[in-house]
């Protein structure tokens, strides 16, 4: 699976999955932490949702919290997250 | 829904102190009623001399109608301190303390399928007890929660328990940290968390005791993703040593995004916080949110 076009599907779910249409590109930076308030800021309701997208588009599932963090850090953290564990 | 202002959300710390808990750990060895005794003047010192402390209490005793004059603030500190004592009491196994469980009904019914369930409390009573009759219904249960006591406190329950405490498997406080209750609930296990402390991130602002608040929604979100379903619990002290816990009907929140979530999830804590303001009706010194709950 190629690293940047996976990069930018999930910019696109996520901005559909979350309603971050109206963001610039720039806000879904591959780096930009998506928890942090320094970064896109999202809360519980919005990593509830990343998780079901992840199940439902990619088959894979993260359910420890601290492989949560880690993977849900950025877009390119969870995109490298998907390439090691897409069957 | 709203975006609640973090300012006006619970700030993690749990009320008690570190000598107030371990004076009482100490007590419960010579008994009950001395720690009792005690604690006449130790809520004495806290409503006289940390009266900061009791200030979300006393905004609460007033949106009660019953005033927030020294009394007042003094059975509600004092009927904390009892919760405290008596959890400690029940916790070291010495049978001293017995709960009424009249939820089995209700909570069975919804275990007979395989969906998770989320076990809704608030912190009214004796919350923790009830936590610990949920392990009669051959689940896993794991709580979720903000309740993060200071960890000498900790220490010394852990010290003085005979009967196992639940696991904590996140908090709400984070946002990744409702995840593992995700995936909880999706393996059809029992996870128990609060549905009246708003800790930041989105909230439904709904009425309640007839001023706004915001309450936390993440317990509906995870209900409507999980297909779990949700039993709201309450456990009060109904006399000396003796508490009753008991549910509401369950509720169902359908697989929804976006807006209709939102309405959903308003609709959800608008039930949950008119629930609690009929309990609240019967048990006026049980409910222990210190701090400024409606943000005034």
């Amino acid at each position: 699976m190629d690293r940047n076009a996976l990069i930018s599907e999930l910019k696109t779910k996520i901005s559909q999955t979350l309603n971050l249409q109206d963001l610039g590109e720039d806000a879904l930076d591959e780096n930009v932490k998506l928890f942090s308030d320094d970064g896109l800021g999202l809360d519980s309701v919005d990593a509830l949702e990343l998780v079901v997208m992840l199940e439902t588009s990619y088959g894979i599932s993260v359910g420890d919290k601290d492989e949560a963090k880690n993977t849900f850090s950025s877009i390119g953290t969870l995109a490298d997250y998907i390439i090691a564990n897409k069957k | 829904m709203t975006n609640g202002d973090k300012k006006l959300a619970w700030t993690v710390k749990s009320y008690g102190g570190y000598w107030g808990n371990l004076c009482f750990a100490l007590l419960l060895r010579i008994g009950m009623y001395p720690a009792y005794f005690l604690l006449i003047f130790v809520a004495a010192f806290f409503v006289i001399f940390r009266r900061k402390a009791c200030a979300g209490g006393a905004l609460y005793l007033k949106k009660m109608g019953l005033g927030d004059g020294f009394w007042q603030r003094y059975k509600l500190v004092y009927n904390f301190g009892m919760s405290i004592l008596d959890r400690v009491a029940f916790f070291s196994g010495g049978g001293k303390i017995i709960c009424h469980d009249k939820c089995f009904d209700v909570i069975k019914k919804v275990c007979d399928g395989n969906r998770g369930v989320i076990v809704l409390t608030a912190h009214v009573g004796g919350w923790q007890i009830a936590g610990a009759h949920l392990l009669k219904y051959g689940r896993k249960v794991s709580i979720i929660g903000m309740d993060n006591e200071d960890e000498k406190i900790a220490q010394i329950f852990e010290r003085e328990r005979a009967i196992p405490n639940l696991e904590s498997i996140g908090d709400t406080g984070e946002a990744t940290g409702v995840l593992p209750a995700y995936s909880a609930l999706k393996k059809g296990e029992i996870i128990a968390m609060h549905g009246d402390r708003f800790a930041g991130g989105r909230a439904a602002n709904v009425n309640f005791l007839q001023t706004p608040a915001n309450f936390p929604i993440s317990a509906y979100v995870l209900a409507s993703k999980t297909n779990a379903a949700i039993v709201q619990v309450c456990c009060v002290r109904e006399k000396l040593f003796q508490y009753k816990m008991f549910a509401f009907e369950s509720t169902h929140v359908e697989n929804l995004r976006s807006l209709a979530l939102e309405k959903r999830c308003g609709e959800c804590a608008e039930a949950f916080a008119d629930n609690l303001a009929s309990v609240l009706k019967q048990y006026p010194y049980q409910w222990f949110n210190f701090y400024n709950f409606w943000g005034e």
